[in-house]
């Protein structure tokens, strides 16, 4: 940061240099970066970060009104949204901060996969990572106790319902840990300060530890640079550092600040609402639902063969199996390559992942409180994960035929390919999938399918279709272009 | 146009929005006040865009292919200059 270069430069970089002499941020945490870190994937972690700065930052104003006592709790949020300077837009930017962080932490977790960025000597950033991401999940959990409302008070008694059927003495431990002697008035003060104190104080130590590792191993290199490690213009590229003032700060600035807009236009459009105060007679009116982040967990409990005390307890079982496969990956998954081309089995298990998360919080947010048959699950589950392994196979193949040398005949094909035809395809292809799912529908009369309506998944998949065919033709373009260059051909744009 | 010139009336524009939120009732019409603030940052991000692109030649008449977020950037603050007029 500092320089003989820039001495004579303004007064902010005389100053930056100064508290930069004292301190020494630009060779410790903010030393140079890649300039390939100049780009929003590479920040999803930091915007996530900051979601979380911005909710202890709304926190500590909302805490000023906030009474953390049964009687008084609703109250004062109902006060604070109708009476306090700004107290709506900030109970809003509170909440929608939280479920952009979950977001964010989802987005980073799937890139990481994705981009085998878990790979040695990053396996304990992974672990800390998913951590951090669970701790995240915790801290939403716990506030949404606290407005007390008939919604949050049903879902969080029904969560722990579904944990007490965990085997003695666990469910003891648990129940004891977050709701002591079971008062709801200790229930809610539990619950207050693990969301205030505890969960941010574990999340803050975290942070600091996948901080310390991030920065002594940096930023996990591009795809583009782990292929093209011996093409030197790539390397030079891959190579060239850029300053922490002020282009990195100015760019993650942007970034935050969008972030803020888009949070402060969507709380403003779409405003938080406050449903009645928990009551028992409220209760008994309401089916309890918990948060779209836990939904597609709900979704699977709700399946038939997971009723009852067995059912949730093997459900649970799954669930913390899946957990520990999630925590110890960098432990499971010890295969050395690390280009997504040459890993097809764990890309299309991630895909079918990502989609199946998505398909069961859509159709856990329709299907409230039902129980979904087992038939059911099959088919709604099972048939998008056989259509992506089939999809995926596919790609594969053309894949190694591009491996194989029929390069220019792919490269030239895909790189002419309109969006208008994409647009086109997407279509055609959604209405044989609404065509063949609505005539499916109807001949198994599946009973959990029918509240959904099909103009809702119809735009779902159109988008969905769409933004495949551009991936894919992005990944195969860019990957054909550097295979191109790797071999030496000439008159390659990339 | 020369880019100081463009980043002082950004400013300008900047100083006039936090005076109408000023004005605003902080309880009845924090929806607008919201709005603002989110101009302001929208505001912030271009004169930031310009700034990180300041030795580059910048003609703000012809948006060059580089320059079309600052385009996207005006046209964020044309839809919320509308949802303040209509919600």
């Amino acid at each position: 940061m500092s320089g003989e270069k820039n001495k004579e430069e303004g007064y902010i970089r005389k100053f930056v240099n100064w508290i930069d002499e004292r301190f020494g941020f630009s060779k410790t945490i903010l030393r140079p970066q890649p300039r390939y870190s100049l780009h929003p994937l590479y920040w999803l972690g930091a915007l996530a970060f900051t979601a979380f700065l911005i909710q202890g930052f709304s926190g500590m104003l909302l805490l000023q009104h906030y009474r953390p006592i049964v009687d008084q709790a609703y109250e004062s949020v109902s006060m604070i949204r109708d009476m306090v300077p700004f107290g709506r837009t900030l109970a809003t930017l509170h909440l929608y901060c939280a479920y952009s962080m979950i977001i964010f932490a989802f987005l980073h977790l799937v890139r990481a996969y994705f981009l085998k960025q878990y790979t040695r000597p990053r396996e304990l950033m992974w672990i800390v990572g998913v951590l951090m991401g669970l701790t995240a999940l915790a801290s939403s959990f716990t506030g949404y106790l606290l407005p007390w409302t008939v919604i949050s008070k049903s879902a969080i008694d029904v969560s722990i319902g579904l944990l007490m059927n965990l085997p003695e003495p666990i469910n003891l431990w648990i129940k004891t840990l977050i709701s002591g002697t079971g008062s709801e008035q200790e229930l809610l003060s539990r619950f207050f300060a693990f969301h205030v104190v505890v969960l941010p104080a574990v999340l803050l130590v975290l942070f600091a530890i996948k901080m310390h590792m991030f920065e002594v191993h940096g930023a996990s290199e591009p795809i583009r640079r782990r292929f093209m490690k011996d093409v030197l213009d790539y390397r030079e590229e891959a190579e060239e550092k850029v300053e922490w003032f002020p282009e990195i700060l100015t760019y993650y600035l942007i970034l935050v600040f969008s972030f803020i807009a888009a949070i402060l236009i969507i709380s403003t459009i779409i405003p938080s609402e406050l449903p009645p105060k928990y009551t028992p007679e409220e209760a008994a009116k309401y089916t309890p639902q918990p948060e779209w982040y836990f939904l597609w967990m709900y979704q699977i409990l709700k399946i038939e063969i997971f009723e009852g005390a067995v059912g949730v307890r093997v459900a649970l079982t799954l669930f913390t199996i899946l957990a520990l496969i999630v925590i110890f990956l960098p432990f499971i998954d010890r295969s050395k390559k690390l280009d997504i081309w040459d890993r097809p089995v764990q890309i299309t298990i991630g895909i079918i992942a990502v989609v199946e998360i998505f398909i069961l919080t859509i159709w856990g947010a329709f299907t409230p409180g039902m129980t979904i048959p087992l038939i059911d699950a099959i088919i709604i589950l099972g048939v998008p994960a056989v259509v992506i392994a089939g999809i995926m196979y596919l790609l594969y193949r053309r894949v190694k035929k591009i491996r194989a040398g029929e390069i220019t005949l792919l490269y030239e094909k895909f790189i002419k390919t309109s969006k208008a035809r994409y647009l086109a395809e997407s279509l055609i292809f959604n209405l044989l999938v609404c065509i063949s799912a609505a005539s499916t529908a109807n001949i198994i009369n599946l009973s959990s399918l029918h509240t959904l309506t099909i103009p809702v998944f119809s735009a779902l998949s159109v988008i969905l279709v769409f933004s495949m065919a551009l991936l894919v033709k992005y990944f195969v373009a860019s990957y054909c272009v550097l295979y191109r260059i790797k071999s030496g051909c000439k008159g390659v744009v990339a | 146009m020369k880019m100081e010139y463009v980043t002082a009336i950004l400013l300008i524009i900047q100083l006039a929005i936090l005076s109408w939120i000023a004005t605003l009732d902080p309880v009845t019409e924090q929806g607008v006040a919201a709005l603002l603030m989110a101009l302001n940052f929208i505001i912030t991000n271009i004169v930031l865009y310009l700034y990180m692109n300041r030795n580059k030649e910048f003609p703000i008449k012809k948006l060059a292919l580089d320059e079309e977020w600052i385009a996207i950037g005006f046209a964020v603050i044309f839809l919320v200059i509308l949802l303040i007029v209509f919600l």
